[in-house]
């Protein structure tokens, strides 16, 4: 074939290839990324949306176990500091049984009995971060409010609840009236205080009925906490499921997106090589003619 | 040679010829770097002897004829069509690709924000601060999906002044054609190679801008779209005009009062045409499609619960009766922008339309995948397009440098070749010159012999 060394578009197109590999390489080891649009691997690039959409589903169930562990401790610690009260209160009304105990010493056991009542009050008004545990899904104010012998629940019957996995939910905030009164007439605060009547009277039945509406209380609280602490490891073994999931999908994802660094370096020397070897081809090319030639 | 005059005339001829030579070269050296130019050669012939006995007359110049590969143009032509288009959708695609931002960091990106917005009310439903959180990252998603139409229109848009651009200058190129073609007709004189070299060029930038067929028949050019559409035959020339298209304002291209838009695909307006007319509302269309499924589920699920002022809930977003421009026109409904407290979040069921807005992350709302997967399909859609598109170019790209470094070794001007010319008719025009000094010199003995 004839050569005129005058075509300069072949080696201006050779050229531009190499300035583009070298582009490119520089590029994913400046940012550390294999794709940087979508037409690097298009399915990388779709593989890179899936995992990352993932992570933040992930992430937000996480977030949601977190304050869901927080409160869940929180309630667990009022249930068990209202069934130290009810075997307080059991305790005191037994011994205000019988003719043994004199009138003031039944009175005292009734003041105790009483002060029982407002540690309860106490006790299902926790609050967890200015929110009330046992008021349903009200969201301010306290579950039960009101005097002696007139305490209503403020509270609703429905609850908060909150999804820690896809499909798993737990309540964070609980029905306080079922655990107080349940299917009784009155709530275990107004049964105190018919308690603590019952023991200034003497009246045994009184205190028979109260030791009674004591002991379904107890029932009533154990069952709610034996709930609790099942939605409790319920959360743990989410959150390390959510980990263990968490960690494969970045695993993924960082196959399809970061560039393998040493790869990276190795391409970057290679195309700078070749595009010093490309210049220096196309300063050679046109030094010399027949014209240094001829004299 | 009849006479010793006869032999003086022989030789001046060769030192006209020998000048011609020089002449050439010079000019071939003169437009080496002259885009289009075809090598020149200087075609000699020997006069003949008058009679046995007789050397002969000298030398005559018969033509300068230019070096040209006629196949060689027409396929250079037919690949110009195809790089042309190639290069116009890879440089679209580039910028619609650049457009939709980095994979993980785009729209997909503020539909996780929006979700994590509406699962953190969730877990603290009576939080102002989270419910004004909810609100601000819902009119972000609104205006994450405006921004991306609006973007994808902008780009439509610019491909249709390109459209009309490339329709001006394909109306220019021709009226050049048809200039010059009178111009060849007319005069085939020794203008005649530099105005067909003219006319290569012209044709080869014309085939760029869209598909052409060239036939010549008795000297007269006839140049056609592929369609069979007549631009130019001779000197009479057919333009193209625009039309703008009723409601869109697009531009259509349209030929004697038909619409050919269609049937335009090869060259710069066919890849243009295909960016505008087929590839960009695609897009759109995806695009429209997510916003649209998005922004209804998201509507339902909010209009199920109950706001915290107590009333059923209303929709979050105001967005178009069809999926048809849904994602230009989604917006936070101004209720909401003025007041957090009507995002369902509270009262009877609590938080369950939060937990339902921030669960429809994970429900397969957009043609049978999520919404954020539909975002993924949507982009290895445009990287896929544009990847295509660039190897495509890149493919026709070493296509086209063969061909030039062909029609470069039939009609290229080669220095090395033309300084060997130089000293060839140098060398001669000396020899000739001796000659003409020998010949001199006898007439001059004989002019002594005669005093």
């Amino acid at each position: 074939m004839r050569v005129t060394f005058n075509d300069q578009s072949s080696s201006i197109s050779t050229l531009q290839i190499a300035a583009q590999n070298l582009a490119r390489a520089q590029r994913e080891v400046t940012t550390g990324r294999r794709v940087s649009v979508a037409s690097d691997d298009p399915s990388a690039a779709r593989t890179i949306v899936q995992e990352r959409a993932e992570m933040a589903t992930i992430d937000a169930y996480r977030r949601s176990a977190d304050t869901a562990s927080s409160r869940l401790s929180a309630a667990d610690t009022a249930l068990s500091g209202i069934i130290d009260l009810y075997t307080e209160a059991m305790a005191t009304a037994t011994a205000g049984r019988g003719s043994v105990p004199t009138q003031e010493a039944r009175e005292a056991l009734a003041q105790q009995i009483r002060g029982i009542r407002d540690s309860l009050l106490t006790q299902i008004n926790a609050q967890f971060a200015g929110r009330p545990l046992f008021a349903g899904s009200a969201t301010s104010g306290s579950a039960y409010a009101g005097a002696p012998g007139a305490w209503t629940y403020a509270g609703t019957a429905d609850t908060v609840q909150v999804e820690v996995q896809q499909d798993r939910v737990v309540s964070v905030t609980f029905d306080g009236r079922s655990i107080l009164q349940g299917s009784d007439a009155d709530s275990v605060l107004t049964s105190l205080d018919a308690l603590s009547d019952a023991l200034v009277a003497g009246d045994a039945a009184g205190i028979s009925a109260g030791i009674d509406a004591i002991d379904r209380a107890m029932a009533r609280v154990t069952r709610a906490q034996g709930r609790l602490g099942a939605d409790e490891r319920g959360v743990d073994d989410a959150v390390s499921q959510l980990t263990a999931l968490r960690l494969s999908s970045d695993t993924r994802r960082s196959q399809a997106e970061d560039a393998n660094l040493a790869e990276a370096i190795t391409k970057l020397s290679t195309a700078d090589t070749a595009y010093r070897a490309t210049l220096a081809a196309i300063s050679q090319q046109e030094r010399e003619t027949l014209l240094d030639y001829l004299r | 040679m009849s006479s010793i005059f006869g032999s003086l005339s022989s030789a001046a001829s060769a030192l006209e010829a020998q000048r011609r030579g020089l002449d050439v070269a010079g000019q071939n050296i003169a437009n080496v770097n002259t885009a289009g130019y075809t090598r020149r050669t200087l075609d000699l012939q020997e006069r003949p002897g008058a009679f046995v006995g007789d050397a002969g007359g000298g030398v005559a110049v018969t033509q300068v004829r230019a070096i040209r590969d006629v196949f060689l143009d027409a396929r250079i032509r037919q690949e110009t069509q195809g790089l042309a288009h190639d290069t116009a959708v890879a440089d679209a695609m580039s910028l619609v690709e650049a457009q939709l931002g980095r994979p993980g960091a785009s729209l997909d990106a503020q539909l996780s924000s929006f979700f994590d917005a509406f699962a953190a009310l969730a877990d603290d439903p009576g939080s102002l601060t989270l419910r004004d959180a909810a609100a601000r990252e819902s009119d972000r998603l609104a205006v994450a999906f405006r921004d991306m139409s609006e973007r994808l229109g902008d780009t439509r848009e610019h491909m249709d002044l390109g459209v009309r651009a490339a329709v001006d200058e394909i109306n220019t190129l021709v009226g050049r054609l048809a200039e010059l073609n009178a111009r060849v007709e007319s005069a085939r004189g020794g203008d005649y190679e530099s105005l067909i070299d003219t006319r290569t060029t012209l044709l080869t930038e014309l085939s760029g801008l869209a598909g052409i067929t060239v036939s010549e028949s008795s000297g007269t050019l006839t140049v056609a779209l592929t369609s069979g559409e007549m631009l130019l035959s001779g000197a009479v020339v057919a333009p193209l005009s625009i039309e703008n298209e009723a409601g869109t304002g697009l531009a259509r291209v349209m030929s004697g009062g038909q619409d050919i838009t269609a049937s335009i695909t090869t060259g710069t307006l066919g890849g243009r045409l295909q960016m505008r007319d087929d590839k960009i509302p695609g897009y759109v269309a995806a695009l429209d499609q997510i916003a649209y499924d998005v922004a209804n589920a998201v509507n339902a699920a909010n209009a199920s619960g109950t706001d915290a002022l107590g009333n059923p809930g209303g929709i979050l977003f105001d967005i178009s009766a069809t999926p048809a421009g849904a994602a230009a026109s989604m917006r936070l409904t101004a209720a909401v922008a003025n007041d957090s407290r009507l995002i369902s979040a509270a009262g009877a069921g609590a938080n369950d339309a939060a937990r339902a807005i921030a669960s429809l992350r994970t429900a397969t709302l957009v043609n049978g995948v999520t919404p954020t997967a539909a975002w993924g399909q949507l982009l290895y859609r445009v990287g896929a397009d544009s990847a295509d598109a660039q190897r495509a170019q890149t493919g026709r790209q070493q296509i086209m440098t063969q061909l030039q470094l062909l029609r470069e070794a039939a009609s290229g001007v080669s220095i090395d070749e033309e300084a060997a010319s130089l000293m060839r008719y140098q060398r001669a025009y000396e020899a000739n010159a001796r000659y003409f000094s020998v010949v001199n010199s006898l007439l001059d003995t004989l002019f002594e012999a005669v005093r």
